[in-house]
């Protein structure tokens, strides 16, 4: 017997995703997913925000990482409530890890929540876990190839924030390649090149984000 | 179980580990359907999985079948028809399939397209008695 059945695979978690996203606008809490590789600077890029903005927002963040606390700890240091998700093995978060993580933050004391995803350029795309928006982090030294072999992030994400912009000098990366490609596959995106070491470009970023969050 | 599924996303630490989580749904919602339609067997699930997922299909099988043994869904199938790329040119509206992410409109040359397909994850049909 054929049952033809129409089901997305993932609708379960788009559900969750969905309720998220509806606390976080009962609450008033502007949610950023953030995505990127391994080493991109993600830990360090929250640092230096929550150290920039700290005294104008109430920052919270959940930090994804597959073991350890290393990261939670060093942007805890800086001022911003953080929950550790460790996924022992899992290579993205999902709408029900976030649920339960948010059970543990106050969200009536935050006015922006960062969510660090799990460094991959493959699976956090897949699963909504009711953010806002989600920015991509890509650093200079992994290359100006990444449009073209993981169009689905570029396609997903609202703001690109090109990184470790300092090291340009000595790497083979072509930022108009990049800007040209990531615009083929999703002509919104907004992009911004920084250099979380030397400060370059943060300023924009800081500006992308108050400006979203007080909308959103 | 729990264990299994720990090894098997350690091995394949090569950042294509969401078939598993894809797997572990369709596994979900299959359960449900065998209790709503009274199946006591499944033969075959046919998916429509766009290109933009990248989910590798033999790495969705893979797991599906690790998922799925000795339960009732052993031995189940996965059908897969993938589902191209479309975009809709923002210039003049025209659709086309997007075989490389760097050509222009087939038809007025426009720069800047919208995706309108290709990012489907869905089980269309069920097979069983």
């Amino acid at each position: 017997m054929k049952i033809p059945v129409v089901q997305k695979v993932l609708e379960a978690n788009e559900r969750i995703g969905e309720q998220n996203r509806r606390l976080f606008e009962e609450m008033k809490v502007f949610v950023i997913n953030l995505v990127s590789g391994p080493g991109a600077g993600k830990t360090t890029l929250l640092e230096r925000t929550v150290e920039a903005l700290k005294d104008q927002y109430r920052i919270g963040v959940i930090e994804g990482d597959i073991q350890s606390t290393l990261d939670a700890q060093k942007i805890a240091s800086k001022g911003a409530s953080v929950v550790q998700i460790n996924t022992g093995g899992a290579c993205h978060l999902d709408g029900n890890m976030i649920r339960e993580a948010i059970g543990k933050l106050d969200l009536t004391t935050l006015d922006v929540l960062i969510v660090e995803n799990v460094g991959n350029l493959v699976c956090p795309v897949e699963f909504d876990i009711g953010e806002h928006f989600k920015v991509m982090l890509l650093s200079v030294p992994e290359g100006d190839d990444k449009p073209l072999k993981y169009p689905l992030i570029f396609h997903e994400s609202r703001l690109l924030l090109i990184n470790k912009m300092d090291l340009l000098p000595y790497v083979s990366f072509n930022v108009e390649k990049i800007r040209k490609e990531s615009l083929k596959i999703n002509p919104y995106l907004e992009i911004i090149e920084i250099s979380c070491k030397t400060g370059d470009g943060l300023s924009s970023w800081f500006r992308w984000l108050k400006h979203k969050a007080k909308k959103g | 179980m729990a264990q299994l599924i720990g090894s098997l996303v350690r091995c394949n630490l090569r950042g294509k580990m969401h078939e598993l989580s894809i797997a572990q749904n369709i596994v979900h919602i299959l359960h449900d359907q065998m209790k709503i339609h009274k199946l006591s067997r499944i033969e075959s699930v046919s998916l429509r999985v766009g290109v933009l997922r990248s989910v590798e299909i033999e790495s969705l099988s893979f797991s599906f079948n690790v998922l799925t043994a000795g339960s009732r869904l052993e031995g189940a199938r996965l059908e897969v028809e993938e589902v191209p790329v479309r975009g809709r040119c923002m210039e003049c509206g025209q659709q086309f399939n997007v075989k490389n992410w760097l050509d222009d409109c087939p038809l007025c040359g426009g720069p800047r397209m919208e995706v309108t397909s290709g990012k489907e994850l869905d089980i269309v049909a069920i097979e069983g008695d």
